[in-house]
């Protein structure tokens, strides 16, 4: 293979100090580790990056997107933690529909409540209909999925 | 540019990068591409989408190791993986839209190919228009991304894949108008190994990559 007119890779960034290097390595080892919780804590919207890239970035710029992360991850786990904690309210509500369906008339639970796939309907309806309304006999009905 | 064999050939990477990142690498063959490659193509993809879950493919647990690393990296170096997506995640939301992996001539097909099944982003451009090896560097002051009318600045310090003479792609990014893939009988492929990736997983996906569009 010939190589002509080959450009000289060089560097347009001067030299860092020794500890400015590190001081980089150190952030970028943290960005690493927040680009890991954000996508373990779920779907994140992209927004616009912090920075303009891809560049070796200095320690200010470092900064911002580490600090941009810690930002995004804070919204997301704040919203697995919500998500968390409502599918384990539809869980209790449905363990006390299924225990006494009359203390809780006209409650419904759905799969997605539960976090669970599916088209599931759990729903505490009047035996008989109107006959049951009026007698307080309910039951819980569950669907039968998906269309 | 000559093809090589399709073992992959490592690319030199300037010397600024490797000090910063240590890990950083480029593999790259040069191949061409086989007639019949394109059926191939299609055929890998039509397999290969019995057993892909593009929702598995898009959370960490499912994803390879070397693309969690890409996503890493990428925003080391400013890029938001989720705005700008890598080419595995880009390939998981259009397979989720289409139900399947959606087959676009021999050399898209390839590189959906290897990065799906590896996490490896693989770049192509037609070889016809590379001068010489490729190399992971920063742009200079005044570089160019593409040729004639259509050439854009290059940002001074951009991490690029450049020949000898110009710019080919930032890093992770397509190149402009990189190919026809009805037209290109050789192809350039690249895929830069990231700091923290598993050893040898990006030279496989290149590797990959050329045998597939060579056919051997």
């Amino acid at each position: 293979m010939t190589i002509a007119h080959e450009r000289p890779v060089t560097s347009p960034r001067p030299v860092a100090a020794p500890d400015e290097h590190a001081a980089r390595a150190q952030l970028r080892a943290q960005i690493a580790r927040l680009e890991h919780r954000l996508a373990a804590a779920g779907p994140s919207s992209g927004g616009p990056a912090p920075v303009p890239g891809p560049r070796v970035l200095d320690l200010g710029e470092l900064e911002r997107v580490r600090d941009d992360l810690v930002e995004r991850v804070g919204v997301v786990e704040r919203a697995a933690a919500d998500r968390t904690r409502a599918i384990a309210a539809a869980h209790a509500r449905l363990a006390g529909m299924l225990a006494d369906p009359a203390a809780h008339r006209g409650a419904v639970v759905t799969s997605a409540d539960l976090g669970e796939p599916g088209c599931v309907r759990w729903a505490v309806r009047p035996v008989l209909g109107p006959v049951g309304r009026l007698a307080g006999w309910w039951r819980v009905r569950m669907s039968s999925g998906c269309p | 540019m000559p093809a090589t064999e399709t073992a992959p050939q490592p690319g030199a990477v300037a010397p600024e990068l490797l000090a910063e990142y240590g890990d950083l690498g480029l593999w790259w063959v040069c191949v061409d591409v086989a007639r019949r490659s394109a059926d191939a193509g299609r055929d890998r993809l039509r397999r290969l989408s019995d057993d892909y879950r593009p929702r598995e493919a898009l959370t960490p647990g499912g994803r390879p190791a070397t693309h969690d690393a890409a996503r890493a990296f990428a925003r080391q170096v400013g890029l938001d993986p989720d705005a700008t997506l890598l080419r595995p995640d880009a390939a998981a939301r259009a397979a989720a839209m289409a139900g399947r992996l959606v087959p676009a001539g021999a050399v898209a097909d390839a590189l959906l190919a290897v990065a799906v099944t590896s996490g490896v982003t693989v770049t192509a451009v037609d070889a016809a228009r590379v001068d010489g090896p490729p190399v992971l560097r920063t742009a200079a002051d005044g570089e160019l991304l593409g040729r004639g009318r259509r050439a854009r600045a290059v940002s001074p310090g951009t991490v690029v894949v450049a020949d000898h003479q110009r710019v080919l792609a930032p890093l992770f990014a397509d190149p402009p108008r990189a190919l026809d893939p009805h037209r290109a009988r050789r192809v350039l492929v690249w895929a830069v190994e990231v700091p923290g990736a598993p050893p040898l997983e990006t030279e496989e996906a290149v590797w990959h990559a050329g045998r597939f569009l060579s056919g051997r």
